[in-house]
């Protein structure tokens, strides 16, 4: 028997070690031992490839990182306020017809439903904003008490009739400083009409829309605001000698608003109003060890604002909201319903998606397209001869455990790149026409 | 060659220099991958799970960069530090934390400590063999082929390839002593 080379005999062992990677080194003469134990080693070598990869991926991280972050946005969306009267009125499309024919007013949102009625709407008075709604069986009405301040408040007060306004009182100078007229809207707001005469407002001018309520229990309403939204209390509480509280402006934020126990004509109106706060949930917390009753826990809307719903002691609603991203008004859209991607080789292709990744068929016509469905998504995969050489699509996909997928790959033949980013990690694939499957599992 | 290791001072100024810029964070990288990979692969079970661990060691380094603080401890204590809690993790998730040894008694453990260096610098030298030496350690090793799988890929006899295989041991061993010496 020829004797083996000591390459043969090296191989031999090394040959051992590999096919039985936890075993122990193999036996080998003590000239062959010292490389057979580099050889153990080199069973550990990375592969050249994986360096690469993580060394992109991180590269990419890293310019993520370095690029500067977005502003943070203010809490409160850009136009309003901390307080903004929420009115439901019977009607919203003329309720907003009123409102500029009356008061100038200049509708900036209008969301109708298929039916014409307004789901949701905004107008600007004097650089405040109102919003308003149609009401329908489980929403009802829900109007509310205004005191608005204008340059000429007789002048708004004629123009508030002739748009139809039932008068309440005739603008007079009352002793508190203000020309002031009061009407009652066909919708069922009262409007108090006011042009200071003989104070001159801190800022230099009032806030033009301030909401007035007048509950059964001021005392409890101010005391409940302290304890829920910080409300203050500005200047003194003047008060009937029976102790009723007979008017006291809070302040909540950059707003105020007007509190008075209700008395004579002026009786309560439970309306809603809308309040910008730096935090919805610890604010919705607040209220409700406060007392409040929960309409609608803390949850993010599509609109950009968390929000949250509370009923106070006295049966006041509060929209709570705290503005979280600017959002250009999103589109109702509710679901994917396909897209198309293109292939030069419709046979080759439907090989790679039907036969290879298994994704079922919805139809198809032969030499045409055919229909696949990924996560419940139909993707239509279009021949197109002039596609060849053209830069593929990326598709996203999210997969529940990416060792799993990336042993399906692996199973299939399917060679496949990867990567990390903060949040996720991925393996990508290529089709034969060069578009980008990317398999993505959140962190 | 060995390994890369940096005069403390040379580190320190890189690490602020990446602290200050990410985009920097690509020489720490190079000078630290085949470091990490050596730590991790003997501690995992196969291939996939010591790229997995790697890759997350990494992201996290960037990820904490500026959290960093330098004390003259090295830069790799700090990564291996993560790696070892980055295999604890994926121990745990697992539930096979009983199976494999605690990769943090590895840091303390200069032995161990030792042949983590070693492995790596054998890692780094293995990109300085011919190129004939390093295909045949890439595809025997890495890529797992047969000797005749690697010589119709190259087109070279069976024998021959074992040679190559032989002689590119030889070197690194060679090599690995004078590093180490």
């Amino acid at each position: 028997m020829p004797k083996r080379s000591k390459a043969g005999q090296l191989d031999q062992a090394v040959q051992a070690l590999l096919s039985q990677p936890d075993s122990l080194l193999p036996s080998a003469e003590a000239e062959l031992a010292p490389l057979l134990s580099v050889a153990a080693e080199l069973r550990g070598l990375p592969r050249e490839e994986f360096k690469q990869q993580l060394k992109s991926s991180l590269q990419r991280s890293s310019s993520m990182a370095t690029q500067p972050k977005p502003e943070p946005v203010s809490y409160i969306r850009e136009g309003f306020h901390t307080i903004t009267p929420y009115m439901i009125v019977q009607g919203a499309a003329g309720f907003s017809d009123f409102l500029k024919t009356a008061f100038g007013a200049k509708e900036r949102l209008r969301v109708p439903l298929p039916d014409g009625s307004l789901m949701h709407a905004e107008a600007d008075l004097g650089g405040y904003i109102i919003e308003f709604a149609d009401s329908n069986e489980q929403v009802p009405p829900r109007p509310a008490e205004l005191h608005i301040y204008v340059s000429d408040a007789d002048a708004v007060y004629a123009r508030a009739l002739a748009a139809g306004a039932a008068s309440l009182f005739a603008p007079v100078d009352q002793d508190y400083g203000d020309r002031e007229g009061g009407v009652k809207d066909k919708f069922g707001n009262q409007w108090y009409i006011a042009t200071p005469i003989s104070w001159t407002p801190p800022a230099g001018r009032p806030p033009a829309v301030q909401p007035v309520l007048h509950p059964r229990g001021a005392d409890q309403l101010m005391e409940f605001l302290k304890q829920a939204f910080d409300a203050e209390i500005l200047g003194d509480v003047p008060r009937s000698p029976e102790g009723a509280v007979l008017h006291v402006t809070m302040q909540i934020g950059d707003n105020t608003l007007e509190i008075g126990d209700a008395h004579g004509q002026f009786g309560t109106v439970p309306c809603a109003l809308h309040l910008y706060v730096p935090d919805t949930d610890a604010a919705y917390e607040r209220a409700m060890r406060a007392g409040a009753t929960s309409l609608e826990a803390p949850n993010d809307k599509p609109y950009g604002d968390r929000s949250a719903g509370v009923r106070d002691p006295l049966g006041f609603t509060w929209f709570l909201a705290t503005h979280i991203r600017d959002i250009t008004f999103p589109l109702p859209i509710r679901r994917l319903d396909f897209f198309t991607i293109r292939t030069a080789n419709l046979e080759r292709a439907r090989r790679f998606y039907v036969d290879t990744l298994q994704f079922p068929v919805r139809d198809e016509k032969k030499g045409e397209y055919f229909r696949m469905e990924i996560a419940g998504v139909p993707v239509c995969v279009d021949y197109d001869a002039g596609f060849a050489g053209q830069r593929g699509n990326q598709v996203g996909v999210t997969v529940s455990h990416l060792g799993v997928t990336r042993e399906g790959l692996r199973t299939r033949g399917i060679k496949f790149s990867e990567g990390e980013r903060a949040d996720e990690t991925w393996v990508a694939i290529k089709d034969p026409d060069g578009h980008e499957i990317i398999f993505i599992q959140e962190k | 060659m060995k390994a890369p290791k940096l005069e403390a001072e040379d580190e320190r100024q890189l690490i602020e220099a990446a602290q200050r810029d990410a985009s920097r964070f690509g020489e720490l990288y190079e000078l630290n991958f085949e470091r990490v990979y050596a730590f991790v692969v003997r501690r995992v079970r196969n291939r996939a799970e010591a790229e997995d661990v790697t890759s997350e060691v990494f992201h996290r380094a960037l990820a904490n960069l500026r959290r960093f603080e330098w004390r003259g401890v090295p830069f790799a204590a700090w990564l291996y530090r993560m790696a070892a809690n980055a295999i604890a993790d994926r121990g745990q998730r697992a539930g096979r934390e009983t199976e494999l040894p605690d990769a943090a008694e590895d840091i303390e453990d200069p032995i161990a400590m030792r042949q983590v260096e070693e492995r790596a610098t054998l890692f780094q030298l293995v990109n300085d063999l011919s190129e004939d030496q390093h295909r045949v350690v890439i595809m025997r090793f890495v890529e797992q082929m047969s000797i005749r799988e690697i010589a119709d890929e190259l087109h070279r006899s069976e024998g021959a390839i074992k040679q190559l295989q032989f002689r590119a041991l030889e070197n690194l061993r060679a090599r690995l002593r004078r590093a180490h010496a």
